[in-house]
């Protein structure tokens, strides 16, 4: 029945809470414990039912079937150790060697011996040999409910063997005790059962380890058996007993639990192969994506570079020739002015896609030299006036040189009259002033009568692509003052965005002054 | 007076430049040709001094161009005026006997100087730039000349599948596409990433792409 209910809850012991898990691993201890005191109390009443058959095949055909059984689970759980290892699992394993190198060299070997030679067999009718290989599974079970020591797997068979052949060569010869010290020396292994069963049930709640489930009932079934034991002491030689069954059941469980914890164990293996598939398979996917995006950007900045640089040329030849032909009036100096102007702009700014690359990276240059302020500015208010139109633009500032790239410090400053065109109503006043900071540094500000921006939002508003809340109304990226603030930055300056008062925003740029 | 040919596929910067070269007293834009083509055919009837050449033309490039004219009798000195900024690109153009490689944003003033130098039977090439441009010619030569050593080790079977790899398919669905089974797609994958040397997929295609044994994966599905 227990075993019944324990293979019903194996499989899903796994996706169990702890909780539930320790609850599971508990009923199926107390299920077992009822069963064999039932079983225990029936033997008591009825002694008679307790078996004591002296039947050599029996005995050695149980023998044999033990070696199988242990030895099988000691094998498929020992194998693959190496890959996954684990103190509990090898102290466990070293059991298993131990009571089947008792198996075989007490019982099997010694009794197919005797059959081929025609002799009594030897050691099958000791007492002590059985009892030390009891003493040492106890002690490795206990071990590998502590998980101490921390040895390995080899460490622990190897230790384990020489501590049985020790001693049997110490206790072959010694005769078997009276019954009441027989019965008392098979105390400590129950006491050591009983605790190996303690540890790896608490174990198993924990772990939900199907090895630890199974192990924690074989030593329930082992506790019970060392009773069994010290009730009917041990009929030595060829009779097999209700001790000898209860063994077999005991050492069948143990075969149970290395074959499910193998079955987990592989289970695990096939999954985690599984996850590090589809990991590998949604790396190779991101791989390619970023390859793409990377590929489209730089086809983008091709297309830029290669198809703007021609029309551009185009228009600075022509400019070229508009320039040498003699002026017609003013308006039309102006107007040339303003396309050549425009023209070297975006020239230079073409010949300067490729730092778009470097803007992200952070290797972000400028070619600082001195230059002036006030038609620095003067050339922003031209633009902004052009922009908008609607706008008064008012400059005021210090004449004095910055070290400054002209070409970007215009690229941040048109960037930010543009957002103050962009955000202020129109007839509203733009001014621009330039003004010295302390002996060694120069601020250009833009203020305008605009939407404003909170003072919680002006660390945001100069991220890549950050926007305030009041420029939702108006298109726009987000880019503008990111790169304004990039420019501002590799003139060893800094741009400052704070709300004007009573109204609108206040940009300021701060620069070295020549 | 000296003869200039374009060879330009842009009409109206080929115009602008017959304009501004018009403003001036010894330089004189004979012919104007959109294609290599073109330019063989001007090249052969017109007594041109300098061309000066766009290396992106439609069908052939302005290399072929380049090599074209040298190989002419009276070959004309060339100047390259292109808005590419490919090194190798330029390093071919250098190798193919340009007098002077300008890019397109170059001062006008400055064009016709080198234009005029270049005539006058100079070579304006800075040498910093030019050696630059040759070694990112050869770095390019490398590549192309071990993808095709690599590229020829690996078999068909391995190249489709390593072109799966680089399109983000597993082993599973590369073994369902091409009818094999998942046993025999490692087994190539484990050839195909001896051949190449590397130590994983990732690097297998990574190394494919950059070799150009295989092709970019089409995003846009």
């Amino acid at each position: 029945m227990a075993l019944q209910c324990l293979a019903s809850t194996t499989g899903s012991a796994l996706t169990a809470t702890p909780a539930q898990l320790g609850h599971t691993v508990r009923r199926d201890m107390v299920v077992t414990a009822v069963v064999l005191t039932v079983l225990f109390c029936v033997l008591a009443v009825l002694p008679g039912l307790q078996l004591a058959v002296d039947s050599p095949s029996a005995r050695v055909a149980l023998e044999a079937l033990r070696l199988c059984v242990v030895g099988f689970a000691a094998l498929i759980l020992g194998l693959p150790a190496e890959q996954h290892p684990s103190i509990a699992r090898n102290a466990f394993v070293a059991a298993l060697v131990v009571i089947a190198a008792a198996s075989a060299l007490l019982g099997v070997v010694p009794s197919v011996a005797a059959e081929i030679l025609g002799t009594t067999p030897a050691g099958v009718d000791r007492f002590y040999p059985w009892l030390a290989s009891r003493y040492i599974a106890g002690l490795l079970f206990v071990s590998a409910g502590l998980q101490w020591p921390r040895l390995s797997l080899r460490a622990y068979v190897v230790a384990s063997l020489l501590l049985l052949a020790a001693a049997e060569l110490a206790l072959f010869d010694v005769t078997a005790p009276r019954r009441a010290l027989g019965a008392s020396l098979e105390v400590p292994p129950l006491l050591l059962f009983a605790l190996g069963a303690w540890l790896a049930a608490r174990r198993a709640a924990r772990s939900g380890a199907p090895l630890e489930r199974w192990l924690a009932l074989a030593l329930l079934v082992g506790t019970f058996t060392q009773l069994q034991a010290i009730r009917q002491p041990e009929i030595l030689g060829s009779v097999v007993t209700t001790t000898d069954v209860l063994r077999m059941i005991s050492t069948l469980l143990l075969l149970i639990g290395a074959a499910s914890q193998v079955r987990q164990m592989s289970r695990d293996s096939v999954g985690t192969v599984h996850l590090q598939r589809r990991d590998l398979e949604e790396r190779d996917a991101l791989v390619n994506a970023l390859g793409g995006y990377v590929a489209r950007e730089e086809a983008f900045r091709a297309v830029v570079h290669h198809e703007l640089a021609t029309p551009v040329a185009t228009i600075r030849a022509y400019a070229h020739v508009l320039r040498s032909a003699p002026p017609a009036d003013d308006r039309w100096t102006n107007a040339l002015g303003g396309i050549v102007s425009e023209a070297e702009q975006l020239h230079a700014l073409i010949g300067r896609v490729d730092e778009l690359r470097d803007l992200e990276l952070g290797a972000f240059s400028c070619t600082l030299r001195p230059v002036r302020a006030l038609p620095l500015l003067r050339d922003i208010a031209r633009f902004a006036t052009t922009l908008s139109g609607q706008h008064h633009v008012h400059v005021r500032a210090d004449d004095l040189r910055i070290n400054a790239d002209p070409v970007r410090l215009g690229q941040a400053l048109r960037n930010v009259a543009a957002n103050a065109v962009r955000y202020s109503p129109d007839g509203g006043r733009i001014d621009l002033i330039g003004e010295a900071v302390g002996a060694d540094r120069y601020r250009l500000v833009v203020v305008d009568q605009g939407v404003g921006v909170d003072v919680d939002e002006t660390g945001a508003v100069l991220a890549f692509a950050g926007r305030g809340r009041n420029a939702a109304a108006v298109e726009g990226r987000g880019i503008g003052l990111f790169i304004a603030r990039r420019i501002a930055e590799a003139h060893n300056g800094h741009i400052d965005i704070e709300p004007n008062e009573p109204i609108g925003t206040r940009v300021s740029i701060e620069v070295e002054r020549r | 007076m000296t003869t200039v040919l374009l060879v330009e596929d842009h009409t109206a910067f080929a115009q602008a430049l017959t304009a501004v070269m018009g403003l001036t007293d010894d330089l004189e834009v004979v012919g104007h040709a959109h294609t290599a083509e073109d330019a063989e055919v001007l090249g052969s009837r017109l007594s041109v001094d300098v061309a000066v050449i766009d290396l992106d033309l439609p069908i052939a490039s302005g290399v072929d161009v380049l090599n074209n004219m040298r190989d002419r009798p009276a070959a004309p000195r060339c100047v390259v005026l292109t808005a590419s900024t490919d090194p190798a690109e330029l390093g071919r153009a250098v190798e193919a006997g340009a007098g002077a490689v300008l890019h397109k944003s170059t001062d006008m003033a400055e064009l016709l100087d080198v234009v005029r130098r270049v005539a006058a039977g100079d070579t304006v090439l800075p040498a910093d730039q030019t050696s630059s441009w040759l070694r990112a010619l050869a770095a390019e030569r490398e590549r192309t000349w071990q993808a095709r050593t690599v590229g020829a080790t690996l078999t068909a079977r391995e190249s489709q599948i390593l072109q799966l790899l680089a399109d983000g398919h597993g082993g599973g669905a590369i073994a369902e596409q091409l009818v094999i089974s998942g046993q025999t797609v490692q087994t190539h994958v484990r050839n195909l990433l001896g051949k190449l040397g590397v130590g994983s997929r990732l690097e297998a295609v990574a190394l494919g792409l950059r070799l150009g044994i295989i092709e970019q994966a089409d995003h846009d599905r």
